[in-house]
């Protein structure tokens, strides 16, 4: 009895099932005609013989330019290590579902080296960003590392490990492989403690955007020790911020009234709302993204409940005010460590015409804030990058000196300064709250980063960089 | 058993071996399987060194675990017609038991990956027993829900047990050799695949498998000839949930940390499309789609790479929206497969296989 | 008690939503026999239409959501003649797996054109609040219970009384006797489609104004799927009572239970409605033939 027999044979599965489908389906005369095997016979040779020449001919491959639009000025196609540039990696998630985010991201990055290299690069080298998407898939994010580390060999990368998943995975390749990661748009805890030397977060941890939050509705609500309820994501990092805020609160006296982790896919909070009105808490906080910030205020607004809400950073931009009426609009602060282009500065004037010029993401700078992070980010490499003596190569070992080397960055008010050090690798401490105006309809800053920084209790520093909290004291 | 053996002085055949030689194939085979061998020995060495067509070892390697997962989906719904939805939760089941086992109570790696496939077993004869009153697209939604309620419990576990921030496996060590770099897991996994393959080739030809095809084929008619139905089904649940358990353990000591968003419906919707790309019931088919799933990312990235984003108009579209294009690609693929070529690639790579082998008398 | 009310009304207006769904899932598979995975997609795309009807092209919101209902309709005949026609009479997997193929080229699609910005629906229709008896409900919330409503009214008058529906009901029954008896099951076929297709973006329209314009409005597929079975899938009024009692099932357990656990609920009473009745409250019992 041959195996052949017993597997289903090639009609069987196309055969109709039901009675219904048999008079439903064209009727085809004689049956079907059996597919010509000849040229396919031929087609697979010519795909055979056209893998093999293509697996031959590309040795390690240099991958071309960044993924921003044609306008870039960025340079192209560099094999890796030559003398004339400088190769970065981007493991980011360009297409998949945090992209909306990470896009901004990562074009603010392209900006500020696109403008970097226009004006001559580092030390006469071009800078070149080898991206490569990870789409929030810890698979393709390993594989990513592999090409870019192994094969394009980048000396550092740049925007990367944005997603905890992924961030968790790769720590401790990156550790090993000794490649230095700057800029990551997400801080896990166990990237910072112990004291990893090659991670340079510029991230505010979620324990620092606590104590800001904290902070600020106390001096806005003038009650030290509040009754607060939670809204998060029931996601790992939701529950995490519940607990962050409930340790908090407690400390000075207060409580967690309640803690409300909702599925993503909920669509309105107002079961959410109505439990927590009839808590009666003094203020409220929310995790997760514009969205859920939007359904929490919609459902308050619907249900009549003006209590001050404060939101994580990722709960930001314009959605969420432009939702509700003025009324509920101006009960919604988020915190940030980064400066929406809405608040008028130098800083952000700046760099809305640079978005503009060197990549044509003008708008798109205008309204999402991770853009701001990422030229920011982009701002401090080309720091670190200058802070390498001109005579010495640019790799992985002399990239982590050059970027210890940076010392109160001053980014036009984009952040707050930026400072690592050899024992340093939190680069971002301080955050402040954004609200809204709603007669020029734009998010405003409240306050300054330095007024905010006294309240942060650094929980994630290791012990070893403790000592710029006093520092820095306000 | 001896080959010249005679029954009754008769050339009675009595196993397979005798069978296959009516028809001598000369040293072919042997051949084949030399080549073979060495190939598949060399392959960590090519991809390391030279990216053939974009694709990495951490590639190949992702490749290799999805090739175990199809298998096992190809037993459940290939050869005994039982639609489930249930592998994201086996695969959680799997990182669940190498966490509760390995990392919580230091039992030695080859001992945690086993263990946690048996209770992938167990659990999946429980999943299977709705299979024994539920037919067709009811099974599906029963496995659907049994599907989201154990991904449920898996977060509320490993918030429980490990926190937020997911669940860490130290590298695994096994004879001695611990595996930290991607040859090395690569030789591991090649020798779990094909002990898979082997088992689910073998199982065909045992009465147990011939069984399962029957019960597929119609379940009523298998019981009137003498199947119990009841303990097949759950034969092939528990089978094919032991394998998808293994490689979930097998996942989360080489990714190094899972959580919940590690496990999702998009994995199992990917494996249903690689077993039907390859071609439902068919071994061949199931490694061959799993294959072409896995490896087609990164071969269009590098597409993507080559092509530059200044190409006209696929340029910025692979660029920008890469894995999009992936997934149409896909679809696209399964949707033509199920309209033109039902029986997948394997019965084209079959039909390829037959005109060279009768030329020059194929048609 | 005004909460236990005010929760039953949100979970009416939610299950309305998931009701208009179902309605489209139910309608499909009683007609032609196919399980139409990629309805929560089709939301997702009658949502994007409309949006950039009323955004990008400057309409008011009436005639967005005709034109919006006139492109689904179109794109549902399509999906009919070129995915579902070749396809009739497969086996389940088959089936189930085509449309779940063609959800995932749909969802990719949305994402390339109109990338992953989550964006508000302009114009979007009022949400105030009216208070009756210490109960608070939104416009919102009414529109949505009233526009399902209408909906279910319009199919419940156009399968009893006019021709096509009953075209359709024989069909649905048995489609040789309705072929014997002269009806063109292939132009029945089609109709049900497009209307499916059109169910599908009110659906999306409606889910868009109480949220967010997203690529993840296709999620609710999946919510939508306990809905139908457990009104029953054989039974076109089952779907509508059946995605009702889902939102309400929905809101209660997240009220009186836990929050984060109110989907995996509405998955345990699916599993307990298989085992126990898997023909759902209102529809019957299947008969197989071996």
């Amino acid at each position: 009895m041959k195996d052949s027999e017993l597997r289903p044979r090639a009609g069987d599965l196309a055969e109709p099932r039901s009675r219904r489908g048999r008079l439903i389906t064209r009727t085809r005369i004689g049956g079907r005609r059996p597919r010509s095997a000849r040229s396919l016979r031929w087609l697979v040779i010519a795909a055979v013989a056209a893998v093999i020449l293509s697996a031959c001919g590309s040795s390690s491959s240099s991958s071309a330019g960044s993924g921003g639009s044609g306008t870039a000025a960025s340079s192209s196609g560099g094999s890796s290590s030559s003398s004339g540039t400088i190769n970065l990696g981007v493991i980011s998630d360009q297409t998949g579902p945090t992209s909306a985010t990470q896009l901004p991201f990562l074009h603010g990055i392209e900006t500020y080296i696109n403008k970097t290299n226009a004006q001559g690069g580092v030390n006469g080298q071009k800078i070149h960003l080898d991206l490569c998407d990870e789409k929030y898939d810890v698979t393709a994010g390993l594989a990513c590392y592999q090409t870019l580390v192994k094969q394009d060999k980048v000396s550092a990368l740049v925007g990367s490990l944005n997603d905890s998943d992924v961030q968790a995975a790769l720590i401790p390749k990156i550790t090993q492989d000794k490649i230095p990661v700057i800029g990551a748009e997400s801080t896990n805890q166990e990237a910072l403690i112990p004291f990893n030397k090659y991670f340079f977060a510029m991230e505010c941890p979620y324990p620092d955007q606590a104590d800001v939050a904290v902070q600020y509705e106390k001096e806005l609500t003038g009650v030290a020790a509040p009754k607060v309820a939670s809204m998060t994501l029931s996601v790992s990092s939701g529950i995490e911020w519940s607990q962050l805020i409930k340790e908090r609160v407690t400390k000075a006296g207060g409580s967690l009234v309640g803690a409300f982790p909702i599925p993503p896919t909920a669509t309105n909070a107002d079961v959410v709302v109505q439990k927590m009105a009839a808590l009666h808490p003094t203020w409220i906080t929310v995790h997760g993204g514009p969205n859920i910030s939007e359904i929490l205020l919609k459902s308050m607004q619907k249900f009549g409940l003006q209590v001050p809400v404060v939101g994580i950073f990722a709960t930001g931009g314009h959605l969420p005010f432009q939702s509700v009426s003025p009324t509920y609009a101006k009960l919604f602060h988020y915190v940030n460590c980064y400066t929406p282009a809405d608040v008028t500065g130098p800083g952000t004037t700046q760099m809305v015409a640079d978005a503009q010029k060197y990549g044509g993401y003008g708008a798109e700078a205008q309204t999402n804030d991770p853009f701001t992070n990422g030229y920011v980010v982009g701002m401090a490499t080309v720091a670190g990058l200058k802070n390498i003596p001109s005579g010495t190569k640019v790799d992985s070992a002399s990239i982590v000196t050059g970027m210890e080397k940076v010392n109160n960055l001053d980014t036009m008010d984009l952040s707050p300064n930026v400072t690592f050090g050899p024992n340093l690798r939190v680069g971002v401490i301080g955050l402040r709250p954004y609200g809204w105006d709603a007669t020029t309809k734009k998010i405003v800053a409240v306050g300054t980063y330095d007024h905010y920084k006294s309240a942060i209790t650094g929980e994630w520093l290791p012990p070893q960089s403790k000592y710029v909290l006093s520092s820095s004291a306000g | 058993m001896s080959d010249k053996k005679r029954l009754g002085g008769s050339r009675l055949t009595t196993n397979y071996r005798q069978d296959l030689r009516v028809m001598p194939r000369g040293p072919w085979p042997w051949l084949c399987l030399i080549v073979g061998v060495a190939f598949l020995v060399y392959v960590p060495t090519w991809v390391e060194n030279s990216a053939p067509l974009g694709i990495g070892s951490a590639d190949v390697n992702f490749a290799l675990i999805t090739i175990m997962g199809a298998i096992a989906l190809n037993l459940l719904v290939g050869y005994t017609g039982l639609l489930s939805m249930g592998h994201a939760a086996f695969l959680a089941l799997g990182a669940f038991g190498a966490a509760l086992l390995g990392v919580k109570a230091g039992v030695p790696f080859w001992i945690t990956v086993i263990l946690s496939g048996c209770m992938g077993a167990l659990v999946g004869a429980l999943v299977g027993l709705p299979s024994l009153r539920l037919r067709g697209l009811y099974l599906l939604l029963s496995t659907l829900a049994l599907n989201f309620i154990a991904l449920f419990l898996f977060l509320k576990y490993q918030l429980h047990a490990f926190g937020p921030a997911g669940i860490n496996y130290p590298y695994p060590s096994f004879l001695g050799i611990t595996f930290n770099n991607d040859t090395k897991w690569y030789f591991l996994l090649i020798v779990c695949v094909i002990g898979t393959m082997l088992l689910s080739r073998n199982l065909l030809r045992s009465r147990d498998g011939r069984a399962f095809v029957a019960v597929r084929d119609s379940d009523v008619a298998a019981g009137v000839t003498g199947v119990n139905v009841a303990a097949i089904k759950l034969k092939a649940f528990a089978l094919s949930s032991f394998i998808v358990a293994f490689a979930g353990a097998l996942y989360a000591y080489y990714v190094s940390t899972v959580n919940q968003d590690s496990f999702s419906l998009d994995q199992v919707i990917g494996y249903y499309a690689c077993v039907i790309v390859g071609g439902l019931g068919s071994l061949s088919g199931a490694v061959y789609g799993a294959l072409l799933y896995s490896l087609l990312p990164p071969i269009l990235t590098q597409l993507s790479n080559d092509v530059g984003p200044n190409a006209p108009v696929i340029g910025p579209l692979l660029a920008q929206h890469a894995s999009d294009l992936n997934l149409v690609i896909f679809g696209v693929v399964v949707l033509l497969i199920l309209m033109v070529r039902p029986a997948g690639l394997a019965s084209i790579a079959s039909s390829i296989g037959q005109s060279f082998r009768r030329w020059p008398f194929s048609s | 008690m005004t909460a236990f009310i005010q929760y039953l009304i949100t979970g009416i207006a939610v299950g309305s939503i998931y009701a208009i769904v179902a309605l489209g899932f139910s309608l499909v598979f009683k007609a032609t026999g196919v399980f139409n995975f990629a309805q929560g997609s089709l939301m997702m795309l009658g949502a994007f239409l409309a949006w950039t009807a009323t955004a990008r092209w400057g309409l008011a919101l009436v005639p967005a959501i005709v034109l919006t209902l006139v492109i689904s309709g179109a794109l549902g005949v399509a999906m009919h003649f070129v995915v579902i026609r070749p396809l009739m009479g497969n086996t389940l997997l088959t089936l189930v797996m085509a449309t779940i193929a063609l959800s995932l080229i749909i969802s990719a699609m949305a994402s390339i054109i109109w990338g992953s910005e989550q964006r508000l629906f302009p114009s979007p229709i009022p949400d105030h609040v009216l208070i009756v008896g210490g109960v608070r409900i939104s416009t919102l919330d009414l529109i949505v219970i009233g526009v399902s409503g209408v909906c279910m009214l319009i199919f419940g008058l156009f399968f009893r009384f006019t021709t096509l529906g009953l075209q359709m009901r024989a069909t649905a029954e048995n489609s040789e006797a309705a072929v014997l008896s002269g009806v063109n099951s292939q132009r029945v076929f089609v109709v049900t489609f497009a209307v499916a297709l059109m169910l599908a973006s009110i659906g999306g329209i409606l889910l868009a104004n109480i949220s967010l314009v997203s690529l993840s409005l296709g999620d609710i597929g999946l919510l939508a799927f306990p809905a139908v079975v457990v009104g029953g899938l054989t039974s076109i009024p089952g779907a509508v009572v059946g995605g009702i009692l889902i939102g309400v099932i929905e809101q209660l357990s997240a009220a009186y239970i836990s929050v984060e656990s109110q989907d995996v609920i509405v998955y345990v009473v699916l599993l307990i409605v298989l085992l126990v009745r898997p023909w759902g409250i209102l529809g019957e019992r299947e008969v197989v033939r071996v």
